[in-house]
């Protein structure tokens, strides 16, 4: 049997992955009957594959040498995930009408206005959700004491540039990925960042010494490859230089480098630990040198609360998101990139109180 | 099945896996089109990795390493099935068969990088929205959104993308550039 058109468009749906299970119905038993009809799924198939390989190396430094090194990792840790369907029965009902009308105008057959239906619900349910938080997180930019605000939803393909959302800042504190992948974030019409790879990360450089200082993210755990996976890392190890990382047992961690070589942490208990890979949540830490302490919080929560060992001022100095560029030093952790996505992240130049983290909790939860 | 990162891997290890790093883009590019979900491509991938990697005595040098990788590969494909851990993939028996007329692929490194000359020759409209499917990894309807047109107009110009890029590919193939 010759290919037909039709064959054509049903692989190609598939390779889409918009086949609905009519489609998919047909097409296996083509596929099943007949050996021309496989010779040119495999024709398709291997552009898409082409393709696919394509976009890969365009993202970050997805080069061979890198992807080596990466790939036996500890298995147990792994997990991976389906994000989770996301609908509100009004669009839903909605955009069902609007497509049953335009599928009168067009005539389309049933089985592609069904997936068209779908595909619309999808769309409605996409550009409905985020609303209430569109309106919370543009007043989150406002914030007087808000230094740097990423939300990643914005940004170029080309230039590979986060920009800085906080209104007060000042400018001058976009980030740069170094590597990483757009997924999806919070919500489907929501971006985020994936760090995946040895090198993927984010560089920023935080002017000035705090005092006071609060940090937040929006993240997901996909493993723990090493002790510390870095969430917020100043560069190397110098005087001030602030570390917020996961450990491996899902503790959060603190560690702020003192003045003469030396180190003083704070760990929280585990919170972060597999059964919440690839769920998001929302973790917190504030630095507060007045009450001469450190908080960690988690999903709004006050997880716990340290007194200041070393009270030392904090500077940020150039740093990474995801990663950390140990600079000279060669300790045997130095390797602390995370794996997971981030989809918000901010830094306060002041110390946000209890309730006013749960608040940032309550309006980006998903 | 353990494998150790303090004792020195053997040559046998070694070998494999160098050739593995060489083979992964055609074994993922195979992969696609049998295993939609890209983190079950990945774990896929990852297993046959150390599968090969703990069976590499068996590889013996000189014999045909791809055919060796994607046996195993195809064998691994084939148990996540029956593990039913490939949603959205098609039909047990349909995924035997289309295995079992898989070609084998030797010049996919050569046609990718055709691929990207040809990429390179398309109109902008059509490389961005390249870049979007392939790159942003996005769905057809968030590219639709992206570049605000009907979802079934995306459709038809990325069936019509692929068969330029097909042809344009095949035809280099066939017309190799004069080396300079």
């Amino acid at each position: 049997m010759k290919p037909t058109r039709r064959l054509a468009d049903l692989i190609d749906s598939y390779l889409d992955q918009r086949l609905d299970e009519v489609g998919r119905f047909e097409l296996e038993s083509i596929l099943l009957d007949d050996a021309a009809g496989r010779r040119e799924f495999w024709r398709r198939a291997e552009m898409e594959g082409l393709l696919r390989e394509w976009g890969r190396a365009q993202v970050g430094v997805n080069d061979a040498a890198c992807e080596a090194p990466e790939l036996p990792r500890a298995a147990g840790w792994r997990s991976h995930w389906r994000v989770a369907a996301t609908g509100i029965a009004a669009a839903l009902a909605l955009a069902a009408a609007f497509w049953s009308h335009h599928d009168k105008l067009t005539g389309l057959n049933d089985a592609l206005a069904r997936q068209l239906q779908h595909d619309a619900r999808l769309a409605a349910a996409d550009r409905a959700l985020p609303d209430h938080w569109l309106v919370t997180s543009k007043r989150q930019n406002e914030q007087a004491d808000l230094q740097v605000r990423y939300t990643f939803d914005d940004i170029h393909p080309d230039l590979l540039r986060v920009p800085n959302q906080a209104a007060h800042s000042g400018g001058g504190l976009d980030g740069t990925i170094g590597g990483g992948a757009i997924r999806q974030g919070r919500w489907s019409y929501k971006k985020a960042l994936e760090f995946d790879h040895r090198f993927d990360g984010v560089r920023l450089s935080v002017p000035g010494t705090y005092e006071t200082l609060t940090m937040a993210a929006w993240i997901q755990v996909h493993a723990y490859d090493h002790l510390f996976s870095g969430l917020f890392m100043s560069d190397g190890i110098k005087p001030g230089g602030f570390h917020w990382q996961i450990m491996d047992t899902g503790a959060l961690h603190i560690g702020i480098t003192d003045a003469v070589p030396g180190y003083t942490s704070y760990t929280s208990p585990p919170v972060l630990t597999p059964d919440t890979f690839g769920s998001w949540q929302h973790v917190a830490v504030v630095l507060d040198l007045p009450r001469n302490r450190v908080s960690h919080y988690c999903n709004g929560g006050l997880v716990s609360r340290h007194e200041l060992q070393q009270p030392m001022t904090v500077h940020l100095r150039s740093a990474m998101l995801g990663n950390w560029d140990a600079l000279d030093d060669k300790d045997g952790d130095m390797i602390r990139n995370f794996r997971g996505r981030m989809d918000d992240f901010s830094i306060y130049q002041n110390a946000l109180s209890d309730q006013e983290i749960q608040d940032l909790y309550q309006q980006g939860r998903p | 099945m353990s494998l150790s990162h303090h004792s020195d891997p053997t040559p046998d290890v070694l070998l494999v896996q160098r050739l593995f790093v060489q083979e992964i883009s055609s074994l993922r590019g195979m992969l696609w089109a049998l295993v939609p979900d890209p983190y079950r491509l990945d774990d896929i991938v990852q297993e046959t990795f150390l599968t090969v990697t703990r069976k590499a005595a068996d590889f013996e040098e000189g014999t045909n390493f791809r055919a060796w990788l994607f046996a195993i590969a195809r064998y691994k494909v084939l148990h996540s099935l029956r593990q039913g851990a490939l949603e959205q993939a098609l039909a047990p028996e349909v995924i035997e068969m289309l295995l079992a007329d898989a070609p084998e692929t030797e010049d996919f490194d050569e046609r990718l990088l055709h691929l990207r000359d040809c990429v390179q020759k398309l109109p902008p409209q059509a490389r961005n929205m390249l870049r979007l499917r392939y790159e942003n990894a996005l769905s057809i309807a968030d590219v639709a959104d992206r570049l605000g047109r009907q979802v079934n107009s995306i459709k038809v110009m990325l069936s019509r993308v692929r068969s330029t890029l097909r042809k344009c590919v095949e035809y280099a193939q066939l017309h190799p550039a004069p080396k300079p």
